[in-house]
C-alpha cells in the first residue's frame, strides 16, 4: 500500500461541497488535524455508494482534530480531541 | 452539499435517549435489507443503501423514525435495481390494510 501520510503529520481536510454520497461530514470540511494512523486500504465508499467497484482501493486515515479547532465555542477543556477516519483524496499537507 | 443525515453541529433540540418497544416490521424490514445485501443476496452494498436514505427530501427525512427511514430508502433502491416497483409495495400495503 502506498500512504502519502504517515502518523504525526499534519493535514487540512478539503473544503469541498461536491453533490453526493460523502464520507466527510461538513462540520469537519477545512479543518486542520494530525494523522494518528493508517487504518489500511479500501474500496471508495462514495464510488460503492453508486454501484461501482470503488477500485483501486484508497488509504484511510484516523484523523485526530482539537475540538476547540472544529466547534468555535467549545466549553470543554482544550485537550479534547475527535477522532474522524478520512480517505486519502479528502487530505491535502498542512 | 449538505446532505439531509449530515447535521453535526446544526441547532436541534435535546437528544430522547429512551428505548422503546421493537415492532414486528421493523425486523421484518432489517431481515429484508440484510437479504439483498452484502452477506447474502449481495444486490445491494452497505454504502448504496446509506445513499439511498441520504438520497430522500430533506423535509420528508425529517419527518421519518430509524427505520421508516430504512424503509424508504430500501423500497426506492430496490426500484432502482428493477428487483420490485413501489407501486408494487404500496398496492401490497392496501390490499393488506383492506383484510378484514
Amino acid at each position: 500500500m502506498s500512504a502519502r501520510f504517515k502518523p504525526g503529520d499534519r493535514v487540512r481536510i478539503g473544503d469541498h461541497n461536491p453533490p453526493g454520497h460523502r464520507r466527510v461530514p461538513v462540520y469537519a470540511r477545512g479543518r486542520e488535524g494530525t494523522i494518528e494512523r493508517i487504518c489500511g486500504e479500501f474500496a471508495n465508499p462514495e464510488e460503492l455508494a453508486y454501484g461501482f467497484d470503488g477500485l483501486p482501493k484508497r488509504p484511510l486515515y484516523r484523523v485526530r482534530i482539537k475540538q476547540t479547532d472544529i466547534w468555535p465555542e467549545y466549553k470543554g477543556s482544550a485537550n479534547d480531541l475527535l477522532e474522524l477516519e478520512i480517505y486519502e483524496h479528502w487530505l491535502e499537507p498542512a | 452539499m449538505r446532505r439531509p443525515n449530515d447535521i453535526g453541529g446544526m441547532p436541534a433540540g435535546p437528544v430522547n435517549p429512551a428505548g422503546h418497544e421493537i415492532e414486528p416490521w421493523e425486523r421484518l424490514i432489517t431481515a429484508l435489507v440484510s437479504t439483498v445485501g452484502p452477506a447474502a443476496k449481495k444486490i445491494t452494498t452497505i454504502d448504496e443503501f446509506r445513499r439511498a436514505r441520504e438520497d430522500l427530501d430533506k423535509e420528508f427525512y425529517d419527518s421519518l423514525t430509524y427505520f421508516e427511514l430504512w424503509a424508504e430508502g430500501f423500497v426506492n433502491l430496490m426500484e432502482e435495481k428493477g428487483v420490485l416497483k413501489r407501486s408494487e409495495v404500496e398496492a401490497r400495503m392496501a390490499a393488506l390494510r383492506s383484510r378484514p
